[in-house]
């Protein structure tokens, strides 16, 4: 399934081997996501399938739902790639 | 796993099966357990989109992330084992005189051409799409 792993870490070397890195993420870390869809959201906790302990130990995590709308995309605009520029305004004319 | 440059030994002269297949078109054939299908590039820089699925039951299809995860190993050459979704071993390659195959990067579609040209780009033509008639034929749904 092609989901994302946050808090995982996998680097590719030379030859393209995966390598998954232990320790990426410490207690505390966070990652904030800002919707420009009305989007559903699923989330699980399990091990990371290339994470090399042999003990099935998934961990808790807390969710936060932040109720107030950023005003910062307009002003972050440029520095996006075209492609995703392209993409905010395939979006917006999905919500006009 | 390197790159892996593996000569075939099978001879094209006595394959029981030889198509060219045009630009811009799509091909759709079941292959049986223990067949071997070379795919030749005629021209070179080909980038030939390709979808496995079990014969017998398609909801069973190739999985990109099983066969890079099993392997340990983002790149197809020789030796790599195609999963499915199943978690079962679809086919290998067998042979490669290419060395590296990409599995990531997805197939173009309308929707992504798109963001990768523009929205007036849509309508135009796209892997995707081409894929579409033979697997999804008039009258038969995803």
């Amino acid at each position: 399934m092609a989901n994302i792993n946050f808090f995982s870490k996998v680097t590719v070397g030379e030859r393209g081997e995966m390598q998954f890195q232990p320790g990426n993420s410490t207690a505390g870390d966070s990652v904030e996501l800002r919707f420009e869809m009305n989007t559903l959201v699923v989330l699980s906790t399990s091990p990371h399938p290339l994470d090399p302990n042999p003990v099935y130990a998934p961990k808790a995590l807390a969710t936060y739902r932040v109720a107030f709308r950023s005003a910062g995309r307009g002003r972050l605009l440029p520095q996006f790639p075209p492609e995703n520029r392209r993409g905010f305004y395939n979006t917006e004319i999905l919500f006009r | 796993m390197s790159a892996s440059i593996v000569a075939s030994r099978l001879d094209p002269a006595k394959a029981g099966y030889d198509y060219v297949l045009p630009a811009g078109e799509a091909w759709i054939k079941a292959v049986s357990k223990g067949q071997v299908f070379r795919i030749l590039d005629l021209e070179g820089n080909q980038a030939v989109d390709t979808l496995f699925y079990n014969a017998a039951d398609p909801t069973e299809r190739y999985d990109a992330n099983v066969t890079i995860r099993s392997q340990g190993n983002i790149y197809l050459t020789t030796g790599s084992k195609l999963m499915s979704n199943e978690g079962n071993v679809l086919l290998t390659i067998v042979a490669d005189t290419c060395g590296r195959h990409d599995t990531l990067g997805g197939a173009c579609a309308a929707e992504s051409n798109s963001v990768r040209y523009a929205l007036d780009k849509r309508h135009m033509h796209s892997c995707r799409e081409q894929l579409s008639p033979v697997l999804w034929p008039s009258g038969t749904t995803a």
